[in-house]
């Protein structure tokens, strides 16, 4: 079996799939191997052939519903039948649900088993540029900024592709686009990931001495700008300052509730 | 060459790598404005004691933004006019940068030059 990339869907050669659950099939590919996720998302192609494992469905175009749970590779309990393809992944599976029949929304009317789009197309291929920028900021030498600014070190690139990869995956879970951000060395060898519309701007910089990811988000509010600092340490608190960016307010900024205790000020 | 005073109206001049710092809004990232490393300084040029292209000349692949000497003062940074032997218009940015201040950095400078410009 074969993955690969045409136009605007992942074509499907002669799918054989794992599992095949009423009008449902099943197919799974696994997890990149790290050493070659900075040379492009589109090595996920690498395919193994695994049995389902245990994880909830969740219909990736209507956020949050959940369709359908499996308990074991076959049983399975059918609440809801979606019209799109779904698309899961729970870190050690990625697993594509597609009916054998399925509607696309834009493009084509009707796609057979062949043809399906998954929504983590677009957004891996709209953050393809930004991991092959990161690999090109691996190469580069001492005083790359002509004032004595460090190698990027190999730490801050994996932990940095890492990241991106977290925030592909949070799309399926979310429910509304991530915007593909802008990725930057750091003179002291790390990398500044940030994003900024209009009075909106969030920052991550990976630093690998000390080994912290740090954020710095701001907002325009009454009285001034309002900051927000602070260590990242998990994958709630990215998913928490990505949906204040994406859709929150400078309100929703005031009164987060990290357990990563940000400090903030108004200046 | 003896140390010039510096006044508020000054304009610095920053290099950096355009390939590298420059957004694709045409804004310049915050990342551009950190301390060199191990030291609580930030090189500059004084800009009425040198140019945009010469300010490049020193290392390829760099553009220039400019910003006014009053904007790291308004920030607590101490601006010091620092020249060397192979740059008499050298100065410092001096004081830590916290993100919040490289921030402000940024969204005070200008783009002078680019080094697509150079070639």
């Amino acid at each position: 079996m074969n993955l690969q990339f045409s136009g605007n869907f992942r074509v499907i050669d002669d799918p054989e799939p794992t599992e095949t659950i009423g009008q449902w099939r099943i197919i799974n590919y696994g997890e990149p191997s790290l050493s070659s996720a900075s040379a492009g998302f589109l090595e996920e192609r690498t395919l193994v052939s695994s049995g389902a494992t245990p994880f909830e469905f969740k219909d990736s175009y209507s956020k949050g519903s959940i369709c359908f749970v499996t308990s074991g590779t076959s049983s399975f309990t059918n609440v809801e039948i979606p019209e799109s393809p779904w698309f899961i992944t729970d870190r050690i599976n990625r697993i594509i649900v597609f009916p054998k029949r399925v509607r696309l929304p834009k493009e084509m009317t009707w796609a057979y088993r062949e043809y399906v789009e998954l929504p983590q197309t677009n957004i891996a291929r709209q953050f393809n540029p930004v991991f092959q920028r990161i690999g090109k900021l691996a190469r580069l030498p001492e005083n790359w900024d002509s004032y004595g600014a460090r190698p990027v070190c190999k730490n801050s690139i994996s932990r940095g592709v890492i990241l991106l990869k977290e925030l592909i995956e949070l799309r399926s879970t979310i429910g509304f686009e991530i915007p593909v951000p802008f990725v930057a060395p750091l003179s002291s060898g790390g990398i500044q990931i940030e994003w900024e519309k209009g009075e909106k701007y969030l920052e991550l910089s990976i630093t690998s001495d000390p080994p912290t990811v740090e954020y710095f988000a701001a907002d325009k509010v009454k009285e001034g700008q309002l900051t927000l600092e602070g260590s990242l340490r998990s994958a709630s608190g990215l998913k928490e300052l990505i949906s204040w960016f994406v859709n929150g307010s400078a309100e929703d900024l005031a009164h987060f509730t990290f357990e990563e205790s940000p400090e903030a000020s108004i200046s | 060459m003896s140390a010039e005073e510096i006044l508020n109206e000054d304009e610095l001049y920053r290099r950096f790598p355009d390939v590298f710092w420059l957004r694709d809004d045409g804004r310049i990232s915050s990342a551009a404005f950190q301390n060199t490393p191990n030291t609580d300084d930030m090189s500059v040029d004084l800009a009425r004691l040198t140019t945009p292209q010469k300010t490049a000349a020193v290392y390829p692949g760099c553009g220039v933004a400019s910003f006014l000497a009053e904007l790291p003062r308004k920030l607590g940074q101490q601006v010091l006019h620092d020249p060397i032997p192979t740059n008499s218009a050298h100065s410092n940015v001096r004081g830590k940068k916290t993100k919040p201040i490289r921030k402000k950095l940024a969204e005070g400078s200008k783009v002078v030059l680019l080094s697509t410009n150079l070639k």
